[in-house]
């Protein structure tokens, strides 16, 4: 029976959802991250969503699981409450050049022209299941089933932060340094990761991702702040 | 005015409590690896909560720029000050000029040097902790290095009840037992009582984690969930005889099944175990673990009396 209510520890509770990776578990996901943080439950100091699970964390000297269990337990989370339309926010990409050194290479193997890779990839709207890994780095779903190419067998040692990529059938963006075995098709000026900021990662699990094409000379121009890029 | 560093020791970071409220965004807790040493360390100089030098295996040697009052805990260090050996667990005094040299940790991993009124670093999402692996937070999210300088906050030349802010050295930096609650995913393993049969040997680990070898654990059907959430201490099983214990700048999210997690109690155990070392895991329940978590606030709060001066019949 889902959702199943397991313990992470002293400080934290699991609650799965059925064990697959689809839209219809991903929208219980959100319905209840969305339903504990409106609850503000005594002791619960974070709510993160993953593919099938909501991951929360408390203060053990605060409250109980069995309280916290049994409050999750009241709360309505069937996902249709939700009034708020997902955001989909668009991210400048400049694909290819000096920013995508392995398109050439994924047109080998695919078949596909470099002008038919970028514009698959960008027409698609990709849904955020989740953000781990690193910092701000989103899990997209949605890769179109052609652009799917095998990760390199042997990982670059760095990746630069901003980079789009693909591997397997997941596609991306670094949002800092790191290495990765991922291929990478282009890059975008903007900072999805920045420290500084108060919010430090521009999106959240459950918008949408859409990438748009721009040149190089955009992209200079949006990175040295000559030029505003609206994300929405 | 504040300190200057000379020699940086092995590997030493600014650390607090830690990072709350980022998770969502992958970013870590970071923070101070023993806790308790941590919360010890300002209880002693009468902070709250703020910023200390975390030193691993070997401390720095450090210039006051400024008079202050210190204290140093977690792993004996052999501090000196001016080349005269000073103990560990005890506020002093120092003057501008003085020289502070911490050597190699005796046992156990990391020592806790703190400052009366905290060091003036700049806050990064909410934290002074540095998590090197991301760059993020402390000083430039790096560690010290020769050269640095970083400021005294509110430095004071004088603090109530000096003489009383002494405690005995624990006893914990060489136990090698850590308590486990089962799960969450306790079930993908043929018998995940096994765990608690074997001693597992540490053979690396740095802030984000310890990998350990040794026992036989059987999946059903695998090792590889769908990526989920990683608590602090969560023991990942990676492979038969393999494990992964997750530490304070761990990935936030990962795909290994989670037999169980290491009590929150016993993470600064954990903190002082090093490559070559055995562990062992002892089972435990969360009924338990509330009780030995009410047990240690009741502790810390008698230390707090203690280190104030106040007499042990206000204890109860």
């Amino acid at each position: 029976m889902y959702p199943r209510f397991l313990l992470g520890g002293d400080s934290s509770i699991i609650v799965q959802f059925e064990n697959e990776i689809s839209q219809k578990v991903h929208k219980k996901v959100m319905g209840l991250t969305n339903a504990i943080m409106r609850a503000k439950i005594k002791g619960v100091i974070e709510c993160v969503p993953t593919y099938n699970t909501v991951f929360i964390t408390y203060n053990p000297k605060k409250t109980t699981h069995e309280k916290i269990i049994e409050k999750i337990k009241s709360l309505n989370f069937d996902g249709k409450d939700q009034k708020k339309k997902a955001r989909i926010l668009k991210i400048p990409v400049c694909y290819g050049q000096d920013f995508g050194g392995d398109l050439e290479e994924i047109s080998k193997i695919t078949g596909l022209s470099r002008e038919e890779i970028i514009k698959i990839h960008s027409e698609k709207e990709y849904l955020i299941y989740m953000i781990g890994f690193l910092p701000g780095f989103a899990y997209l779903g949605g890769l179109d089933e052609r652009l799917i190419v095998p990760r390199l067998e042997n990982p670059k040692l760095k990746i630069p932060a901003g980079s789009v990529a693909i591997g397997g059938s997941q596609t991306g963006i670094y949002p800092v340094d790191s290495p990765g075995g991922w291929r990478i098709i282009g890059r975008t000026p903007i900072k999805v990761y920045d420290q500084e900021r108060k919010n430090p990662v521009l999106f959240s699990a459950g918008d949408y991702i859409k990438f748009e094409v721009i040149d190089s000379d955009m992209f200079y121009k949006i990175q040295r702040g000559e030029l505003k890029w609206e994300l929405e | 005015m504040g300190i200057r560093v000379i020699e940086a020791g092995f590997f030493t970071t600014v650390q607090d409590g830690g990072r709350r409220g980022y998770l969502k965004y992958a970013i870590p807790e970071s923070g101070a690896a023993d806790k308790r040493a941590y919360e010890i360390c300002n209880l002693l100089l009468g902070n709250n909560q703020e910023a200390v030098l975390e030193c691993t295996f070997l401390g720095p040697t450090l210039e006051f720029t400024k008079d202050n009052i210190i204290a140093i805990t977690g792993a004996d260090m052999s501090p000196s000050l001016n080349g005269e050996e000073i103990s560990m667990y005890m506020a002093h005094p120092v003057k501008k000029g003085d020289i502070l040299s911490l050597k190699s940790a005796k046992s156990g991993v990391r020592a806790y040097i703190g400052f009366c009124g905290g060091l003036d670093i700049k806050k990064v999402l909410g934290s002074y902790s540095t998590n090197t692996s991301i760059g993020l937070g402390g000083l430039q999210g790096r560690a010290l290095k020769p050269g640095d300088f970083i400021p005294f906050k509110k430095p004071k030349a004088k603090l109530k009840n000096l003489s009383s802010r002494r405690l005995p050295y624990p006893d914990y930096f060489e136990k090698n037992t850590l308590r486990v609650i089962l799960g969450p995913q306790d079930d993908r393993f043929v018998n995940a009582d096994e765990l608690f049969n074997h001693g597992y040997k540490v053979i690396t680990f740095n802030r984000m984690g310890y990998k350990l070898e040794g026992g036989h654990l059987e999946s059903k059907g695998g090792y590889d969930i769908i990526s989920d959430g990683i608590p602090c201490g969560a023991v990942q099983v990676s492979g038969e005889k393999n494990l992964i214990i997750a530490a304070m700048d761990r990935q936030t999210t990962g795909g290994y099944a989670k037999i169980g997690c290491v009590i929150s109690a016993d993470l600064p155990v954990l903190s002082h175990k090093k490559a070559g070392d055995i562990i062992r895991f002892e089972k435990t329940d969360i009924k338990k673990t509330h009780r030995i978590l009410l047990e240690e606030q009741r502790e810390m709060e008698n230390i707090k009396r203690i280190i104030e001066g106040k007499k042990w019949w206000f204890l109860k």
